[in-house]
């Protein structure tokens, strides 16, 4: 089945949705939950999420600890930061009103 | 705030980069590793899951780099790359950077030094708190322009408009000491001086509401000549015009206010710098006059509400003064202005109009030579952005290195900038009001910073956009594959060198013409006619207190023992040295024939008062009637001299001798002499004799004038001891030959002309190497052709003339563009300090003739080597 890919920008969108809806979470996990989210339709180059992550770290909208995983491995768990949910909500926010606009716009006639 | 929380976590994370890198490498590791057991359990072979699980993840190298770059050290490293490549490059190519530095330290350097001057003068606020409430208060008359304050004590009662205003005067004081008399500046002033101007003393205090005309402030220069700088000052005696008086504090360094008021007599020992600063000891009556004064205004009070309530006041005060004083007004101006006013800020923006000129030039220069480098680096270039490096790399690579030139040029430029600046500060310190304030200080250097910030980008930008538009799309190709290493430039590029060629030899014309102008001036203002003979002529000044009221015999009696001197041919006092008399004045409109009506209108008459061998000793001539002589003393029937102005003014082709005046009897007409300055001719003048004016002898002094039959020098020490035997108490100061007189009267004009023809000879310079640099650009890149020409049996007097004509071509286009210039902006020349006439040929010919015979030197050289050119080496090097 083809598979689209993410529209540019939209990728820290996901990543925030994510975290804010399942707590913390290494990378690998987070990108198996965009994926399986999206039904598999989108189509995440999976590598583009770490500097992804590293960016919304710089940005502070997420924060990272060292911890392991259920096989007893090594990872880094991402969560997001008050400041991190008030960014994904403005983000949303925005997103809504502008697909809601494309759709409009689209339906019309 | 979350900005800087951004800062602050990239700023932790650049000390732990490796950290970071390791890090992102674990975690790419475990999701490799995690993604390959989901592939295994789905039923891939172990390599076969390894494959695509590194498939699905992408680039992991380039991932990584991305991931790491997000804290954004990106350009960080490249900044530190581009820096060390430029530093490289800069040190191979010595020749190139060595001029381009040298070019730019000049250029920056020049600005920076007149930017301070203008900083220090003009943009710094006044040291004095809340300066922007001080004002200036003038008396105007139709008659004398302005003048003198009159009705300061009504003004002062019923304006509500000032916090404080204060009256004072400029004068002469004289400090008795063991090696004779010394004349000092002083300030006679209002007791609410210093606190109005809010400068604290530097020791002790400054004068209070009850202190006594006793009481003096002095400077802390005088305080240092005089007394050695004792620190128990504070409360010491000082003589001062025979008084005893006590000293109650010293004014620092810095306070010099008002400002150049020293030097209006430009003859103290002070180097124009006020000594001391004495209470008023009269009283200023209601219809009184005062020479200057200063006001605080109320905070929130406008200087033009100020002046429309002064105007009202000063409205009735006329109604009653006497007819000739009728349409008198007060004004106010805010002190800044009063003090830097528009004759000396004019200057000073045209003379860094003209270095910023210069740096235009220096800019072009560097600019040219860039890109010329460029070129030949296009190779280079084009390899790299053959192998990926993004154009915006490239750009700020060359931006880089300009940038660097320009801060190395502009850290040479600082040097150069001291020193003009030391150079000037020995000229306007005493000669441009605030001149002594002059420093480099924080702006200055911002300002240069400013200058090389500009000026690499300028240089840069040229050669940046020049890249861009190369490097898009496909004509690297047939850059790379140039054989001849020399790639050689786009037309565009040609374009915009010929054109900056064109522009560097127009602004060198602009400067020549402005520079050789003012040098014919110079020549025009030597060779005027002053109505005088300067040669061989010394000039003393000579005063003691309390001269005032005195008859003035002693002076007659100096005159007459010197001018039986051995070698003396004449000898005579005036009070005001023509030249010399900058910014005193003594005049009255008070003349008329006796009996009859005083003629209107009125006009200013400058007032003389000398002894009978002064317009002997200046060679000035009696055109009518007689001289003064010994016999014209006070008890004789009045007598007075006027000069051809006031003749033709007052009694037109009517014969003036003879005729009986309110001040005396016309004996004479004297001839013109040029008293203000050089340049303007002989106002109306009314000379009298000393003995009958006694009463006028001001505390300043009387300058002797005399003239030898040979040089003056052996003179001098016998003019003082016959002032020594007539009266100890004289004290002699400020001997100075007539020709030196003559010669500091033009010091502005001198000061600014070598600032001029300093700045001409550096667009000259900058000219001939852009020439030349262009030129020997060109025949290293056409080597080839010239080769073939060589071979194909061009002469070598036909290959030097096939060189010259290009640069002469440019050069002449130049010349055009800027005689263009410099008729466009003749017009500003009005606002020259001094007057200069517009080019004509006697100045355009030797300007062209100049820059034509140093562009040909700079062809020269290159045009020599094309002829000389080897065509086998040559061509075997393809």
């Amino acid at each position: 089945m083809p598979r689209d890919e993410i529209p540019p920008g939209t990728l820290h969108l996901l990543i925030l949705k994510t975290l804010a809806r399942e707590g913390e979470m290494h990378g690998f996990e987070i990108a198996e939950a965009i994926e399986r989210q999206s039904d598999d339709v989108l189509k995440v180059e999976e590598g583009s999420l770490y500097p992804a992550l590293q960016r919304l770290l710089v940005k502070g909208w997420v924060e990272a600890e060292w911890g392991s995983t259920a096989g007893n491995r090594r990872a880094r768990y991402y969560r997001v930061t008050p400041a991190g949910r008030k960014q994904l909500n403005a983000a949303l926010a925005q997103f809504h009103r502008v697909t809601g606009a494309i759709v409009r716009v689209l339906q019309t006639g | 705030m979350g900005v800087l929380a951004e800062i602050a976590r990239r700023l932790r994370a650049l000390a732990s980069r490796s950290r970071i890198e390791s890090e992102v490498s674990e975690e790419m590791r475990l999701h490799l590793a995690l993604r390959q057991e989901q592939l295994v359990r789905e039923g891939l072979a172990h390599d076969a899951a390894r494959d695509a699980a590194q498939q699905r993840f992408g680039n992991a190298l380039r991932l990584r780099e991305e991931a790491v770059d997000a804290w954004g050290w990106r350009w960080l490293e490249d900044f530190v790359h581009d820096l060390r490549y430029a530093l490289r490059d800069l040190v191979v190519h010595k020749a190139f950077s060595a001029v381009a530095i040298a070019t730019l330290a000049l250029g920056i350097g020049a600005n920076a030094a007149i930017f301070s001057v203008v900083n220090g003068v003009v943009l710094r606020p006044l040291p004095f708190p809340e300066p922007e409430r001080l004002v200036q208060m003038y008396g105007w008359s139709p008659v004398f322009g302005r003048e003198p304050v009159t009705g300061l004590v009504q003004v002062r009662s019923e304006s509500q408009s000032f916090e404080a205003l204060v009256g004072y005067e400029v004068g002469a004081r004289y400090v008795r000491g063991s090696g004779g008399s010394e004349r000092v500046m002083a300030v006679r002033t209002e007791l609410e001086f210093f606190s109005m101007l809010g400068v604290p003393p530097f020791l002790g205090r400054t004068f209070r509401a009850d202190d006594s005309p006793m009481a003096v402030v002095i400077s802390e220069r005088f305080w240092k000549r005089r007394f050695g700088g004792d620190p128990s000052i504070v409360g010491r005696a000082i003589v001062l015009d025979d008084r005893p008086c006590t000293i109650i504090g010293v004014m620092p360094e810095s306070f010099d206010f008002p400002y150049r008021s020293g030097s209006r007599l430009s003859s103290t020992q002070t180097d124009g710098r006020l000594d001391l600063w004495v209470p008023l000891d009269v009283q200023i009556r209601p219809r009184g006059r005062i020479g200057q004064v200063t006001g605080r205004l109320k905070p929130d009070v406008s200087v033009q509400a100020a002046q429309n309530e002064l105007s009202v006041i000063a409205k009735r005060l006329e109604s009653e003064y006497p007819p000739a004083a009728r349409g008198r007004t007060l004004q106010i101006v805010p002190l800044s202005s009063a003090i830097v006013e528009t004759s000396v800020r004019r200057p000073l923006y045209i003379l860094f109009g003209a270095v910023g000129l210069v740096l235009a030039l220096a800019c072009a220069n560097v600019t040219n030579m860039s890109l010329v480098r460029m070129t030949l680096r296009s190779r280079e270039l084009a390899m790299r952005v053959a192998l990926g490096a993004r154009p915006s790399r490239l750009v700020r690579q060359l931006l880089t290195e300009s940038l660097l030139l320009a801060l190395v040029g502009g850290c040479a430029g600082f040097a150069v900038a001291w020193w003009i600046t030391s150079q000037l500060m020995t000229v306007i310190a005493t000669r441009i009001p605030r001149g002594q304030e002059v420093s480099l200080d924080g702006h200055v250097f911002v300002f240069l910073l400013g200058a090389c910030a500009l000026v690499g980008l300028a240089a840069g930008m040229t050669p940046a956009i020049a890249v861009l538009r190369r490097s898009k799309g496909a004509d690297v190709q047939p850059l790379l594959q140039e054989s001849d290493g020399h790639a050689s430039m786009g037309v565009r590029q040609r374009r915009i060198r010929d054109t900056l060629l064109v522009a560097e030899v127009a602004l060198a014309v602009v400067l020549g013409l402005s520079a050789i102008g003012l040098v014919r001036e110079l020549i025009r203002l030597r060779n005027t006619d002053m109505g005088m003979v300067t040669q061989n002529v010394v000039t003393f000044h000579i005063g003691r207190a309390g001269l005032y009221g005195s008859d003035g015999q002693e002076f007659y009696e100096i005159a007459d023992r010197v001018s039986r001197l051995p070698g003396v041919r004449a000898a005579g006092f005036t009070q005001l040295l023509p030249l010399q008399n900058w910014g005193w004045n003594s005049n009255s409109s008070d003349f008329f024939v006796k009996g009859q009506a005083p003629r209107q209108p009125f006009f200013p008459i400058e007032l003389r008062f000398v002894t009978p061998g002064y317009f002997q000793a200046l060679g000035i001539p009696i055109r009518k009637g007689r001289g003064f002589t010994d016999s014209d003393t006070r008890n004789a029937p009045g007598v007075v001299l006027i000069n051809e102005a006031l003749a033709r003014r007052y009694f037109g082709d009517e014969d003036p001798v003879g005729k009986q005046m309110n001040r005396g009897t016309i004996v004479g007409v004297v001839g013109d002499v040029r008293q203000v300055n050089i340049d303007r001719t002989a106002v109306p003048e009314l000379y009298t004799p000393i003995a009958q004016n006694w009463s006028h002898l001001p505390q300043l002094g009387l300058t002797l004038v005399v003239s030898a039959r040979g040089s003056t020098e052996p003179l001098i020490d016998a003019v003082r001891s016959v002032v020594r035997d007539v009266n100890p108490v004289l004290a002699v100061f400020n001997v100075m030959s007539m020709d030196r007189v003559v010669q500091s009267s033009l010091a502005d004009f001198t000061l600014y002309l070598s600032l001029m023809a300093f700045f001409a000879a550096v667009a000259l310079v900058l000219a001939a190497t852009g020439t030349y640099g262009v030129i020997s650009y060109i025949v290293t890149s056409r080597a080839r052709e010239f080769a073939i020409r060589v071979a194909l049996g061009a002469d070598s007097v036909r290959m030097t003339r096939l060189v010259l004509r290009q640069g002469l071509g440019l050069t002449v286009l130049g010349l055009v563009c800027g005689l263009g210039a410099a008729a466009a902006a003749t017009p500003l020349l009005r606002y020259a300090p001094m007057t200069i006439r517009q080019p004509n040929a006697t100045t355009i010919v030797p300007v062209i003739a100049l820059i034509v015979v140093v562009a040909l030197a700079a062809c020269v050289v290159p045009a020599r080597r094309a002829a000389n050119v080897d065509p086998v080496s040559v061509l075997r090097q393809e």
